[in-house]
């Protein structure tokens, strides 16, 4: 009956954030890369909320930080990259870079985002895998369409 | 409606953890953190719906997130990172998961 109540627990969590998808949203690449940024923290704020309830299995909280380890880097890096793309796009207004510049670094941006999504879905996973026998969670990040306009 | 699943969480656990009903320790912090893991949820939900807001803005008018606001989520989630390998270290007694 426990595992049943904590699956309804989580359960009621996912669902409740599945619908909401600020990566969907965005329109720039840099724009995606800000709102999956942002989701990241907002979930790894969640796994610390979680992991520091006395009662969350060991096995969890060692999950959670496995997931957030394999996360971090790529995120970081996607990070940079958004940092990249921002900085060509002032230096290409103050007429220093050329566009193909630009482009290469939004290819460069748009890989890191591909990457990192999984990753922080994975870390979305961790923190609703409360019950070791519970099905995956909804994930709240979907990967992004990239035919947007240049 | 999470909220009140949660509340009604808290009262079971409370009343269960009485010492005149005798419900075993362990099953009162489940039925804890299932309230929190629900009031976490809620949480998580008004802050993802802040989030999407924020981006929505940022759509409309055109623009990324600025410096300051991209170094301030880099500085929180290098310090949440640093936390969650600590709990994990704690919890495992070993550095398995850093």
């Amino acid at each position: 009956m426990m595992r049943l109540l904590l699956l309804l627990c989580v359960t009621l969590l996912v669902t409740a954030c599945g619908s909401l998808n600020p990566v969907s949203i965005a329109q720039t690449p840099e724009q995606k890369a800000d709102a999956l940024y942002a989701t990241y923290v907002l979930f790894q704020r969640k796994a610390v909320q979680i992991a520091e309830q006395p009662a969350t299995p060991d096995s969890v909280v060692i999950a959670l930080a496995k997931a957030d380890a394999a996360a971090k880097p790529v995120v970081d890096a996607m990070y940079d990259a958004a940092l990249h793309v921002s900085m060509i796009r002032a230096e290409i207004a103050a007429g220093i870079t050329e566009d193909e510049q630009l482009l290469i670094a939004i290819n460069g941006l748009e890989r890191w985002v591909d990457e990192a999504i999984p990753l922080v879905n994975e870390l979305i996973r961790a923190a609703g895998a409360i019950d070791d026998d519970a099905e995956p969670a909804t994930v709240a990040v979907t990967q992004p369409d990239w035919s947007y306009a240049l | 409606m999470i909220l009140l699943i949660s509340t009604l969480l808290r009262v079971v656990a409370n009343i269960a953890s009485r010492p005149d009903i005798g419900l075993r320790t362990d099953l009162t912090d489940i039925l804890q953190l299932g309230a929190t893991l629900l009031d976490i949820g809620d949480g998580a939900q008004t802050e993802l719906q802040a989030l999407v807001d924020q981006i929505q803005t940022l759509v409309n008018e055109d623009r990324t997130f600025t410096d300051i606001e991209r170094s301030a989520l880099r500085a929180e989630s290098n310090r949440l990172s640093n936390r969650l390998q600590e709990l994990a270290r704690e919890r495992s007694g070993d550095d398995a998961a850093s």
